[in-house]
């Protein structure tokens, strides 16, 4: 049996996040508030229940937590384009990380005002908002200039064509 | 090295995957007595002994040296929550979520306050065991009968 690893490089983490299910048995439902187990990790409670490590086995039924934790960071679901995305993990993280809550399905118009409310007073939402209307007003910039670049690029083909240099 | 990368489990007869599953479940077993004594990456101390330093992650990779983030750390739930400083922070500088940064900044003060009061979370963890980044069956070598040969890429 080989293992490769390259030190520097490799972490270490908590029993159930380093044995509970490894991506190839994870399923993608749970990303959509689905936390049933998939059939792969089934087996593989299976498997440790066969060797006499219930312990392991445990550590696939409980690791949903750190799924969702380590595939929230550094994925980007925050533009308008993954408005459903975000709401559908938001739902699996708040039903996961707080099972008691049972959290509702909202919109979100309904988040945003709920979170701006709840965090109106962290000092640095001031600067992020600032930032964000920057944001803003480049996007509606490019959203004028880029289409009239277009036409006026199109135009420009017609011209050549109908002068008859192309 | 002997076998071939698992790519898609789909491909494999029900004998084969079984036997991919129960090997598998044979190498994690091995792996779980190794252990650590915190959440960070592993290095060597001014000795040449196997030690934990800081954490190894890419995808806060803003500098030279920035993939390596903070730690180590006494338990997950503190690694977690540093995350989350470290994206706060990369936020607010607009090095991070640059297209929506509001939205990413009030998930993440959401997802700090869901870490904080996460009762699994709060648990006591005594020792601490290798994890793979990226677990999925492309970095596992088979052989023909689907038993696992070999664990790749371990690293960051």
């Amino acid at each position: 049996m080989y293992y490769l690893l390259t030190l520097n490089r490799a972490n270490t983490t908590c029993k159930v996040a380093a044995f509970g299910g490894p991506r190839w048995a994870q399923p993608d439902h749970f990303w959509e508030g689905n936390m049933a187990l998939s059939e792969n990790e089934l087996k593989l409670i299976e498997a440790y229940e066969r060797h006499g490590r219930e312990d392991l086995a445990h550590c696939v039924r409980n690791a949903r937590i750190h799924q969702l934790l380590f595939g929230f960071f550094g994925h980007n679901m925050y533009t308008p384009w993954c408005t459903k995305e975000f709401l559908s993990s938001r739902h699996a993280m708040k039903s996961t990380l707080n099972p008691g809550s049972s959290p509702k399905a909202i919109t979100i118009q309904e988040w945003d005002i709920e979170i701006k409310r709840k965090y109106e007073g962290d000092e640095g939402l001031a600067m992020v908002r600032e930032l964000d209307q920057r944001q803003l007003e480049t996007r509606s910039r490019s959203d004028i200039v880029y289409p009239l670049q277009r036409v006026m690029r199109r135009s420009w083909k017609c011209c050549r064509k109908i002068m008859g240099r192309t | 090295m002997p076998g071939s990368p698992g790519h898609d489990l789909d491909e494999l007869s029900p004998q084969q995957l079984d036997r991919f599953i129960d090997t598998y479940a044979l190498e994690a077993i091995k792996l779980s007595s190794v252990k650590f004594a915190a959440v960070g990456g592993l290095c060597l101390d001014n000795a040449g002994a196997i030690t934990v330093g800081s954490l190894v992650d890419t995808r806060f990779c803003n500098g030279p040296d920035s993939n390596h983030l903070g730690g180590p750390f006494k338990s997950t739930r503190d690694q977690y929550l540093y995350q989350i400083e470290a994206c706060l922070s990369a936020i607010k500088a607009g090095m991070l979520f640059r297209l929506s940064p509001l939205r990413a900044y009030l998930a993440h003060l959401e997802v700090r306050d869901l870490i904080l009061d996460c009762a699994a979370l709060a648990e006591e963890e005594p020792e601490f065991y290798l994890k793979h980044p990226d677990g999925t069956a492309d970095n596992i070598l088979l052989d023909e009968s689907g038993a696992v040969t070999a664990l790749l890429d371990w690293e960051w």
